[in-house]
């Protein structure tokens, strides 16, 4: 999870505990953080089952760089990543799919909406996962 | 006009008014014939010598005709006269020294008739050319006057670039010396000289120019923006002979005006970034009203055990004033959206936007159990999309709002359409509202019930502003007590 507000983090976490209890979350609040964690899980194994929930406004570079750079990167392509942002501007979001985003949320209004969104997240989550997984049928872009 | 004046030669030759003339004509006749007989019998004095009283008489009061009448009538007066005394009258007339003498008479009479009729029509030439001198000079008074006072700069020049004539409005406007101004070149005073060839282009092709833009510089070197307006005489072969015109000096109007404008762009900048700030604090607001409405249900959800009851009404206290506050600061991020965003007019369906609104108020409307009724069909307009969705969502929210608890919300929908615009009327059953608070119903943060709090005053404002921006109407009618209708006009959808 990349996200710079503590508060945010904490109701995130909430939420995906209420929704999925054995969830592993890990925190990183600038786009180098995360970036420097995702390489070290990485070499320790596989990514699969792993998913990025991306916050834009970061201190430092905007969120988009990370997914930049994992859409470029051989072993993350396929890690799910969804963003999950303040942002209204659809300029914003046209950018995010351009770059091959998994998923683009607004950030929920209230804690009810946060379990909703995260289960919307999920599915899509699982619907792009099946898509990577090998057996499936091959699909380009 | 002065009145005219009395001419003793005219009036000492024109007896008026006729009947006096008539009666001076008799009178002279009668003495003549009265004095005739005891003068001739005294002295012996010839007839004919003695009419030319009567005949000079008569010429002088009738003219040539008249004199001629007088001698012939006098002639015949005579030999009568002497026919009656005794005499052979024929003999008077035609024999000697007679003969010269009527004639005599007759022509003095014509001639004196003669010299009066050319006094009088000399006279009366006379008159009409000092009468038409007169008019002349007056009208060419009254245009100097208005030529020299006229605060307009007015002049008369030459094609080939002297000025001939101008007012003193127009050596205030150059600042020269009126003999200095008179011996300079007129191309000197153009910015741009080509200017003035595209001036001589224009007038010697139309014959006049209006408002013909240039730029002039004067004594002190400033420039200054004109319009001249003029117009060419030409000669008889059709050559320009000189320009007359006038000049406005539109500097300082044409500044007031560029100020006008940078200072409407400054505004409206203003008004922009005002707008822009009341988002982006709006939103801030948001953000962290989401945080502490998200904890605070958190710690309803996980926690509330560990709270005794009057701690737990107080955490309920805190969830819902929170998510009023939520409520208001989406209304206001609604209201700069609405005001901000761009427009776009398409023919839209009242009915599918009824349908859209009633599933996004589905919650607070089966909350109020209230009911939602269309009368008739409801008809497209030209409107933008979004904006008419939070028009009617806000109507609708609205009819339902106001409703007292013991009264379950009845909403009627209706539609009236005449050529060009489309009516569009939502009558509820709340507690109406009176008169005097129309004005502020619409007005923002207003809410005309305080008992009632779940408004948060931006509705109506809301309304307001989207239908403003779709170039609609809104208003209301109301009973108070019995219900309100709310209805807004919008242009009917172009085909």
């Amino acid at each position: 999870m990349v996200e710079d507000e503590v508060d945010h983090r904490i109701l995130l976490q909430q939420a995906l505990g209420r929704l999925v209890p054995e969830v592993h979350v890990s925190e990183a609040a600038t786009v180098a953080e995360a970036r420097s964690w995702v390489e070290g899980r990485a070499s320790e194994g596989p990514l699969d089952g792993g998913l990025v929930i991306l916050d834009l406004t970061l201190p430092g570079p905007p969120g988009f760089d990370l997914l930049e750079w994992m859409r470029s990167a051989e072993p993350y392509k396929a890690v799910p990543v969804v963003v999950l942002t303040a942002s209204e501007n659809s300029v914003d979001a046209e950018h995010a799919f351009n770059l091959g985003v998994t998923g683009y949320f607004q950030k929920p209004s209230d804690f009810r909406q946060y379990l909703t969104t995260f289960r919307r997240v999920f599915e899509i989550a699982e619907q792009a996962r099946q898509r990577e997984s090998p057996g499936s049928e091959p699909e380009s872009g | 006009m002065r009145p005219e004046r009395r001419n003793p030669f005219r009036s000492s030759l024109v007896i008026e008014p006729p009947w006096r003339r008539w009666a001076l004509g008799v009178l002279a006749v009668a003495v003549y014939a009265g004095a005739f007989i005891p003068l001739y019998q005294v002295s012996g004095v010839g007839v004919s010598a003695l009419s030319i009283f009567p005949v000079v008489v008569l010429a002088w009061l009738f003219g040539a005709w008249g004199g001629l009448l007088a001698g012939v009538f006098a002639i015949g007066l005579n030999v009568a006269l002497l026919r009656a005394v005794g005499e052979p009258g024929w003999l008077i007339v035609v024999g000697e020294g007679g003969a010269e003498g009527s004639a005599l008479v007759l022509v003095v009479g014509c001639v004196i008739g003669l010299l009066r009729d050319l006094a009088l029509r000399l006279d009366r030439h006379l008159t009409d050319w000092r009468n038409a001198e007169r008019a002349l000079r007056e009208t060419e008074d009254r245009y100097r006057i208005l030529f020299e006072r006229s605060r307009d700069p007015i002049y008369v020049s030459t094609p080939g670039g002297r000025i001939v004539d101008a007012n003193d409005a127009l050596v205030r406007l150059f600042g020269y010396e009126r003999g200095e101004l008179m011996d300079l070149d007129v191309a000197s005073l153009y910015e741009d000289p080509e200017d003035r060839r595209r001036f001589q282009a224009e007038i010697s092709r139309a014959g006049f120019v209006e408002d013909f833009p240039v730029r002039l510089r004067v004594r002190d070197g400033s420039l200054r923006d004109c319009l001249i307006t003029a117009s060419a005489r030409f000669d008889t072969e059709h050559r320009v002979v000189e320009y007359q015109g006038s000049i406005r000096d539109v500097s300082e109007s044409r500044a007031l005006h560029e100020l006008a404008g940078r200072r409407t762009r400054e505004l409206q900048s203003a008004v922009r970034e005002l707008e822009a700030f009341t988002y982006s604090v709006s939103h801030d607001l948001r953000t962290h009203l989401v945080t502490m409405g998200g904890f605070a249900s958190i710690l309803w959800s996980d926690h509330r055990d560990s709270l005794d009851e009057k701690g737990q009404e107080f955490l309920q206290r805190i969830v819902a004033s929170g998510r009023r506050m939520d409520d208001f600061v989406q209304d206001l991020l609604t209201y700069s959206r609405v005001s901000r965003q761009a427009l776009r007019p398409e023919p839209v369906e009242l009915a599918k936007v009824l349908e859209e609104s009633l599933s996004v108020l589905e919650g607070p409307m089966a909350d109020r159990g209230a009911r939602v009724q269309t009368e008739g069909t409801l008809p497209a307009v030209q409107a933008d999309r979004t904006l008419l969705g939070r028009v009617v969502e806000n109507l609708l929210s609205n009819a339902v709002k106001f409703v007292p608890a013991d009264r379950s919300p009845e909403v009627r929908v209706r539609a009236r359409q005449d050529d060009r615009t489309v009516r569009l009327e939502f009558e509820d059953n709340g507690v109406g509202i009176t008169t005097d608070q129309v004005e502020r119903a619409f007005r923002a943060f207003e809410r005309l019930d305080p008992a009632g709090s779940s408004g948060t005053g931006v509705g109506l404002t809301i309304v307001q502003k989207a239908v403003e921006r779709m170039g609609g109407a809104v208003g209301v009618e109301s009973r108070p007590g019995e219900g309100s209708t709310f209805w807004v006009e919008l242009e009917a959808a172009r085909a």
